[in-house]
Formats: C-alpha cells, sequence, structure tokens
C-alpha cells in the first residue's frame, strides 16, 4: 500500500504535465491531479492492479476525459474562454498544441500526446487504453500522418 | 522493404522500445536508398516536432503540498524507530571516537595501528562535525540516501573508564554518559532514557571498542561477505571496509538503505600516520541509483576543553521516560501482528486508552502528539505483514482515514520480543 502515496508522490511531474497538456489549464491539472490522488486512496485494492504506473496514468486519462466532457456540457462558451492567450508559458504551450491536434480523431491524438508529451511506449500505451499495441501504433501512424499533411499543405501555400 | 510497409510502421522510427530495433534498423537502411520514404520520414519528423511541448512543466509547489497532504507518504521511521535497536551512525562515530580516545590502547592489535593508537592516548576529548543524510528529529540509526546532508554535531570525552559522548542532530539529542544513553527530541521536551550503552550500541561493531581496526576486523569476522583492507603510505593510514547489507529482504526491501548497516555500504577513514590523529571518514551506501555519501566528517577538533559532566547533560525541563522500567502489559500477547494491528488500529477511533497505553508503551512521552495525530481516525485497509532488514518484528501495512478527513498510509512496524511477548509499536506512525 505504501506504492500508491510514493508512486503519486514520485510521479507527481508525469502526471500533471499529462492533464495540464491535456486540460490546458495548470488549475484543472492540479485538480485532476488531486481527484486521482483521492480516488486512489480512499479505495483502491492495489494488489489486483498489474502495472500500477499504468494503472496511475489510465486514472489521470479518465479524470482528464471526465473533465472535458463535463467542460462541453457546460454552458459557458468554451471558444470565447479560450480566445484570450493564457499568461503562463505551459499553459500557451499546450493551447498551441491542442490546436495542432484538434483536427485529428479524439483516440488518434490521443495515443500521440501519450507517445510524444508522456514519453510512454506503445506497449504501455495499449495497457493504459486497454487496446491491442497494433492498435496504439497504427493509432499512431494514422494520427502522424494526417497532422503531416495537415502541416505540409500549411508551408506549401 | 516496400514503401507502403514503411509508411505503415512509421511510429517505430518514433519510439525506442528495444523489441523493434531491428525494424528500426530496416527502417532506417530504407531512408537511405529510398528518397520518397526518407522525404515521408523527415515530414513525419517535422510534424512530431511540432506537437511537442516546448518547455517544461513540473508539477507546481500548490500541487505537490496537496498531494502530500491526501497522500501522506508513510515515513520509516516516524518517531521513533526502533528505538531499542542499534545506534549505528553514532556506533561509526563512537568507534572512532572510542579509538581516538583509547586510555589503554590494545598494542599488539594491528601493526600501523599499534602507532597510531598510542598516539591517540594524548587526546582526551574530540568534537566533530559531520553531516548525515537523514531527518533532524529521526531516530539515530536513520539515513535517507536521498535526503539532504543534516550537520550533526559530536563531542566526546575520555573518562577514566568510559567515554562519555553526546550526539546532536539538531531534531534529536543522544548523550551517553559511559553507562546508559538517553535520547531526546528537543522541540517537544521529551525523550528516553535507560539504554544500556553495551546493549543499545552495537554489540559486535563495539565489542572491542578500543581500536577501530580490532571493531572493524571483528566486524569483517563476524559478518558474511565484508571485505576490508588498509593501506599505508607513509603519511596516511588508510582503512576501507566494504560490507553488504545486514538483514532479510526476501519479503520486502522496505528497511533496504534506512541505515547504514541495513544498506550495502563502504567506510573509508583516513588516519595520519605520523600523529595516528583521524583525518577523515567517509561513509557512502549503494544504491540502486548510485553510490551515494550518506557521513562524511566536516572538521575534527582534538583537546578542545570538553567537560564531561556538560558532554553528557540532558537539560532539565526535558521530561524522560525510563526505558528500564516499562509496563507492557498484556492485552496483545498471544496473536498474530495482523492481528495486534487491526485491534491498534481500531481503538485510535475513540481512543482505548487502555489498550494504547500498552500498545504505544514506547510513545509514553509523546502520546499527547501521537493522540492528536491518530485520534478519531479509521480504519479502511489493512495488508499483509511482512519482514524486512534486522528489524526484530513485523511491518502491517495500515490505511486509515484521519479526523480531518485526510488519508494516510503506514507500515506499522510491531515488535514482541519483550518479556510480556506481546505487540508494541516501535515505528510506523
Ligand atoms: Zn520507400
Amino acid at each position: 500500500m505504501k506504492t500508491i502515496g510514493r508512486l503519486v508522490v514520485e510521479s507527481r511531474d508525469a502526471v500533471y504535465r499529462f492533464a495540464l497538456f491535456r486540460l490546458g489549464s495548470r488549475d484543472e491539472a492540479e485538480d485532476a491531479v488531486q481527484d486521482v490522488c483521492l480516488k486512489l486512496v480512499s479505495g483502491v485494492d492495489l494488489a489486483s492492479v498489474g502495472n500500477v504506473r499504468s494503472y496511475l496514468m489510465r486514472c489521470v486519462s479518465n479524470a482528464c476525459v471526465d473533465r472535458l466532457r463535463s467542460r462541453r456540457s457546460d454552458t459557458r462558451p468554451v471558444e470565447c474562454a479560450a480566445a484570450a492567450e493564457p499568461a503562463d508559458p505551459t499553459e500557451r504551450e499546450a493551447g498551441r498544441v491542442g490546436r495542432l491536434l484538434a483536427g485529428l480523431p479524439a483516440e488518434q491524438a490521443e495515443v500521440i500526446r501519450m507517445r510524444i508529451h508522456d514519453e510512454l511506449h506503445f506497449t504501455e500505451i495499449a495497457e493504459i487504453l486497454d487496446i491491442p499495441v497494433t492498435t496504439a501504433k497504427s493509432r499512431f501512424a494514422y494520427g502522424i500522418s494526417k497532422l503531416r499533411r495537415q502541416l505540409s499543405a500549411e508551408s506549401d501555400c | 522493404m516496400k514503401c507502403e510497409f514503411f509508411r505503415e510502421n512509421i511510429w517505430a522510427m518514433f519510439d525506442d522500445e528495444a523489441s523493434d530495433a531491428a525494424l528500426r534498423a530496416e527502417m532506417e537502411a530504407h531512408t537511405a536508398e529510398c528518397a520518397e520514404c526518407a522525404r515521408f520520414h523527415r515530414q513525419t519528423a517535422a510534424a512530431v516536432e511540432a506537437v511537442t511541448p516546448r518547455c517544461e512543466a513540473t508539477a507546481p509547489e500548490s500541487l505537490t503540498r496537496r498531494i502530500e497532504k491526501t497522500v501522506r507518504v508513510s515515513h520509516k521511521g516516524a518517531l521513533l524507530r526502533s528505538l531499542g535497536a542499534v545506534v549505528s551512525v553514532a556506533a561509526v562515530v563512537a568507534i572512532v571516537v572510542n579509538v581516538a580516545l583509547s586510555a589503554s590502547p590494545v598494542r599488539a592489535a594491528g601493526k600501523c595501528f599499534g602507532t597510531a593508537a598510542e598516539l591517540f592516548e594524548n587526546s582526551k576529548t574530540i568534537s566533530m562535525l559531520l553531516e548525515l543524510r537523514t531527518e533532524p528529529t529521526e531516530n539515530m540509526e536513520y539515513i535517507d540516501p536521498s535526503a539532504d546532508f543534516v550537520e550533526c554535531r559530536l563531542d566526546a570525552v575520555c573518562g577514566a573508564d568510559a567515554v562519555v559522548w553526546r550526539f546532536d542532530k539538531g531534531g534529536r539529542v543522544a548523550v551517553s554518559d559511559g553507562r546508559i544513553m538517553t535520547q531526546w527530541l528537543p522541540e517537544q521536551k521529551r525523550g528516553w532514557t535507560g539504554f544500556l550503552c553495551d546493549a543499545s550500541i552495537d554489540a559486535v561493531m563495539l565489542a572491542n571498542p578500543r581500536m577501530l581496526m580490532v571493531a572493524e576486523r571483528e566486524y569483517a569476522a563476524t559478518h558474511k561477505g565484508v571485505r576490508y583492507d588498509m593501506t599505508n603510505d607513509g603519511t596516511t593510514v588508510r582503512v576501507t571496509v566494504d560490507a553488504p547489507a545486514q538483514g532479510d529482504y526476501s519479503q520486502s526491501d522496505y528497511m533496504l538503505n534506512t541505515s547504514i548497516a541495513e544498506s550495502d555500504n563502504r567506510r573509508v577513514y583516513c588516519f595520519d600516520a605520523q600523529s595516528g590523529r583521524l583525518l577523515s571518514a567517509v561513509v557512502s551506501v549503494r544504491t540502486a541509483s548510485g553510490e551515494v555519501e550518506v557521513l562524511r566528517v566536516k572538521s575534527i577538533a582534538y583537546d578542545e576543553p570538553l567537560d564531561a559532566v556538560e558532554v553528557a547533560a540532558v537539560p532539565g525541563d526535558i521530561e524522560l521516560q525510563n526505558m528500564l522500567t516499562l509496563d507492557y502489559g498484556s492485552r496483545l500477547a498471544g496473536i498474530t501482528a495482523r492481528q495486534a494491528a487491526e485491534k491498534i488500529v481500531r481503538a485510535f477511533e475513540k481512543w482505548d486508552a487502555a489498550l494504547l497505553d500498552e500498545a504505544l508503551v514506547y510513545y509514553g512521552p509523546v502520546m499527547a502528539k501521537v493522540r492528536e495525530m491518530y485520534g478519531g481516525s479509521v480504519a479502511v485497509a489493512f495488508g499483509e505483514p511482512f519482514r524486512s532488514g534486522e528489524y526484530p518484528g513485523e511491518f502491517v501495512p495500515v490505511r486509515l482515514v484521519l479526523a480531518g478527513g485526510g488519508i494516510c498510509e503506514m507500515n506499522l512496524a510491531l515488535r514482541n520480543d519483550n518479556p510480556a511477548g506481546t505487540w508494541i509499536i516501535d515505528g510506523g506512525i
């Protein structure tokens, strides 16, 4: 049981970065990580979890998806809120990357983020997303090809 | 290789898993001979580059504090881990001191040290500043290779038949009058006394405390895998001892690297060949992430005017508990460690003082503090007990919801090696 506490504390940078680049907001990223933390310590039997690190990342991923979903159902016009460029450089960077990936199917963008931002291997990504490794790899290949076309089209004109 | 295959497997160029090394090599070879795929690869790399964050983002302090508040990472030592056990840091130091101050050196032992020890006779006091990777309030033997150095001070006076010493970590102080050791937490004005020095300091290390060589040789002879080396280049005598971690880690490495004895360690002492005085002492431990110095002597002063009574003095306002006259009780005898842990932790909720006074008998002086921390808390889970290192008891993993709502995970250290055979907590909380 020591591992949960240790793990979250030791992985805090990776977990925070993961949430920040998905949510685009430092405050929200903090809240998401805190949610995960609470969930983990209050009722998960780690003995039943295979790879603890993958499990942690999956929890963060789910927490971000939940937040993004509730944000969409929020009446607040997200576009307006996002229009003002954030002052924080990490939030700005998250926004820039987010806009680049916005044109891709969500599941492809997610694998690209996991591989490039979070430096997870495809085997880990597959475990976290509960998909076959071949699927993780092809999502990456399709997604990055689409992005490649998108960027070369931009540079062509 | 077909170009189509190259494009489908482009992911392999952006991962470094060893299992795909052969595929990557093949693909790289293809880019060398196919301009079209080379271009495809370059453009894909540019796309990857574009979505790669250009700034580092690390968890803000506020988040770290929030996480730590939620998951209070259980301290291995906490208030008083295995208080009755070896004070190995003090022991290492004490050896040095005992050598340096040895009133009647064993002349026959060790060629170089025979000479050195004679010279030591002249030194009546020794004051040493040393740095130790530990927590200031922790038990004297506790080390943490990932912690910062804590400056400690050691003063010792050679009496007629005993060495009187004081070891001060800032948050915890230990003194020995040569017979009884006392230690206390200055901030809490509470402490413990009644540790018999010959029982509480590593008996093996100090079996023959007159000389470091003798003690270390003894250690090498009685502990498996200890290597020992001495060189003398005419100006410096250098003694190196390599010792593997003592204890059993087959169930858990929880205690590994929490004390010098429980680490794969190297102790290097340098003495001036002429004066025989200690020049330096460094202890390093080998951890998974490399070799880390955990103890080093910063400065040594000999023959400072130190008074033995002052060195061993305990401030008058410290409330002391005598370990020799503890009342262990028997409420937690005849059961398993896990059963004892459940009884104890469940008693936290309504603070069953009759049971907790027995279970926390070592914590008498800081009972109010323990109650403040754990009173009203509810146990949510217990794990399988395990043993680790040299700890004579068992560790029981426990998860609690504290009265304030925070969640706390800890490995309760329980032992029943007392006359009553009853389980008592001596660490983890
Ligand atoms: Zn080709």
